[in-house]
């Protein structure tokens, strides 16, 4: 689990009174959220924010937050107040499931494993690699055809000498760990090497193997369906039959090892929240499916009807429940994201304006004016409603190797339709970003361009349906600055 | 020109042919020859994993040696089952059969070690 603190500080566009109701990542990019520990500033929301966040191995991710605004003069992040949610609190929690990290995960697991057991099989015995063994065959006129004939012998020598005693006339690969343990005993390092020694560890080899060999087979069994190969060796696989696949592993177990240690780099650096999760090359489109459920709440003061009378609390809220699918095509760096879902929602109605109290003067020629910007609402506070979202995204990334140093730049294009069921408001955003990597460190700065267009409006409504806004944010993550429990 | 008359390097070719097959469903094989001829085969370079051909049952790798070979040590280790059998040749460049075995595993791992 990552803990992270982020600070989202800022300028000008915050919307004050409104509650917000955007999705857990409306503050950056569709499909690269903010994780582990964030210092973020942005023209658009001045918020302190707490995340957690996790991938496991399993395939399961989630996010989960809580933010409140950053008060301008104290520079503090209230979350609660006289035991209520701070004014402008918000929290939002992303759960769901990760197909290609379960897939990921399984395959590169069960690499290291197969890796392991064929070092053990392919290791050259010492005997062998200091000559202690052609030594030995060249000793006893063996035919030097290996462990073959080294073992034809033992059981000459042993029915020898055995042929008396019955059942141990033949020498059996079941004697091999009684045979090991006395003739080990033999090993005492000494320049002549006598054969009693040699055939110990010959016999302690042999039983390493033969024990080693089975799970090799156990794990080849286990092989998974969905094969992640480097694109080379894709082709190469479709040619094959399923029986011929696990050779094919087999000659090329360290590129894919290491192809799996790229993607592997890839997901990390993603859960860092600086690259998108793409993997590159891969047989298979990717998918993730995502559960979004945020809750927002506002308190303000309002003035209602009348500036004179005494300003009332006003509660606003904002409650979001929706899915998110990710769609990761086989293009590196691309990625295609659908949002859709409800939205409950109650809104202050308030705007901002400016009240002003005129400061008496004895002289009618001078006067004067105490003016503060409040927020105000003619009528009563709207109605709660429901409408609903959907939204769509494609996001593309540049990937390089994702080494310390680079920056990686990416473009995003973002769409949708808010307010469905009701007062409809159509939205659109262009971001440009880059984001630099170095250690454990993603930053991020990037330049939006936000469009929304009033689908629906009353007919007493006039001026432009257009509304143009822009976004600078600046940022970074800092991996495990919290540590991990 | 030959490493065994001690004029430079020369080049060997491993071959393990299994002529009716493995008895498993990948078969691994690594090995070499002592080419810096300090009695040890224990370097990347000497100790070096076999590679499957376009022929059916046919893995070869192939070293430069820096020593003669004539009485090179050498050791390669295979896992292609028990019962299977096995031909192993080396050769050096040129043709020259330094080495040629073969038997039939008695172990799912053999391992043959000689002098050429």
């Amino acid at each position: 689990v990552r803990a992270a603190v982020a600070l989202l500080v800022a300028a000008g566009l915050a919307l004050p009174g409104v509650a917000s109701g955007e999705d857990g990542q409306g503050d950056s990019l569709t499909v690269l959220p903010w994780s582990t520990a964030s210092l973020v500033v942005s023209s658009k929301d001045t918020r302190a924010v707490l995340q957690l966040s996790d991938m496991t191995d399993c395939g399961l991710r989630w996010t989960g937050s809580v933010s409140a605004p950053l008060d301008s003069d104290s520079r503090v992040a209230a979350f609660t107040n006289n035991r209520e949610l701070g004014s402008g609190f918000k929290a939002t929690l992303q759960i769901g499931w990760d197909r290609d990290a379960k897939i990921l995960a399984a395959q590169a697991k069960w690499v290291h494993e197969v890796e392991a057991l064929v070092t053990a099989l392919t290791a050259m015995p010492i005997y062998a690699a200091n000559g202690r063994l052609a030594r030995f065959a060249t000793a006893n006129k063996l035919p030097s055809q290996g462990d073959s004939a080294v073992w034809s012998w033992l059981q000459k020598r042993w029915t020898s000498s055995h042929a008396t005693e019955g059942t141990l006339s033949e020498l059996k690969e079941s004697d091999a760990a009684t045979i090991a343990a006395a003739t080990e005993a033999a090993c005492d390092g000494s320049v002549a090497e006598p054969p009693g020694c040699l055939l110990g560890q010959w016999f302690t080899v042999q039983e390493e193997r033969s024990k080693t060999y089975p799970k090799l087979l156990k794990k080849i069994e286990e092989m998974p369906k969905d094969l992640i190969l480097p694109d080379a060796l894709l082709d190469e696989s479709k040619k094959l039959s399923k029986a011929e696949l696990p050779q094919l592993v087999a000659d090329h177990l360290g590129e894919i090892s290491a192809y799996l240690a790229t993607l592997q780099k890839e997901d990390a650096t993603a859960r860092l929240g600086a690259a998108m999760v793409t993997r590159p090359a891969r047989a298979h489109a990717g998918h993730v499916l995502l559960g979004d459920v945020a809750f927002s709440v506002d308190t303000k003061s309002v003035y209602g009807g009348d500036l004179s009378t005494e300003a009332t609390k006003t509660i606003a809220y904002d409650l979001v429940l929706g899915v998110d699918y990710s769609y990761l095509p086989t293009v590196a760096g691309l990625s295609v994201n659908f949002r859709g879902g409800m939205e409950r929602s109650r809104e202050s109605g308030a705007e901002e304006v400016e009240r002003c109290e005129t400061i008496d003067s004895d002289d009618p020629a001078v006067s004067g004016k105490d003016c503060t910007d409040v927020l105000f609402r003619s009528g009563a506070q709207p109605d709660a409603e429901t409408t609903g979202y959907a939204r769509g995204a494609i996001t593309y990334q540049l990937h390089g190797k994702l080494n310390d140093g680079e920056v990686l730049p990416g473009v995003e294009l973002r769409g949708g339709i808010d307010g469905l069921f009701g007062t409809r408001v159509g939205n659109g955003r262009l971001s440009l970003f880059a984001t630099p990597l170095k250690d454990d460190t993603a930053g991020r700065f990037g330049l939006a361009i936000d469009a929304s267009y009033a689908i629906d409006r009353g007919p007493m409504e006039s001026g432009t349906r257009w509304t143009i806004t822009s976004l600078v944010f600046v940022g970074a993550s800092f991996k495990d600055l919290l540590g991990k429990p | 020109m030959s490493a065994a008359k001690g004029c430079g390097m020369s080049k060997l070719k491993f071959t393990l042919r299994l002529p009716k097959g493995s008895n498993s469903p990948i078969v691994l094989a690594a090995g070499g020859a002592d080419g810096d001829g300090n009695g040890q085969i224990e370097t990347e370079k000497e100790v070096e994993a076999f590679k499957h051909t376009a022929e059916q049952g046919v893995w070869v790798r192939e070293q430069e040696v820096d020593a003669p070979t004539q009485g090179m040590l050498f050791a390669v280790t295979f896992t292609v089952g028990a019962g299977v059998p096995w031909r192993l040749t080396i050769d050096e460049s040129g043709g020259k059969v330094l080495f040629e075995g073969a038997s039939i595993t008695v172990f799912p791992t053999e391992t043959v070690s000689f002098f050429l």
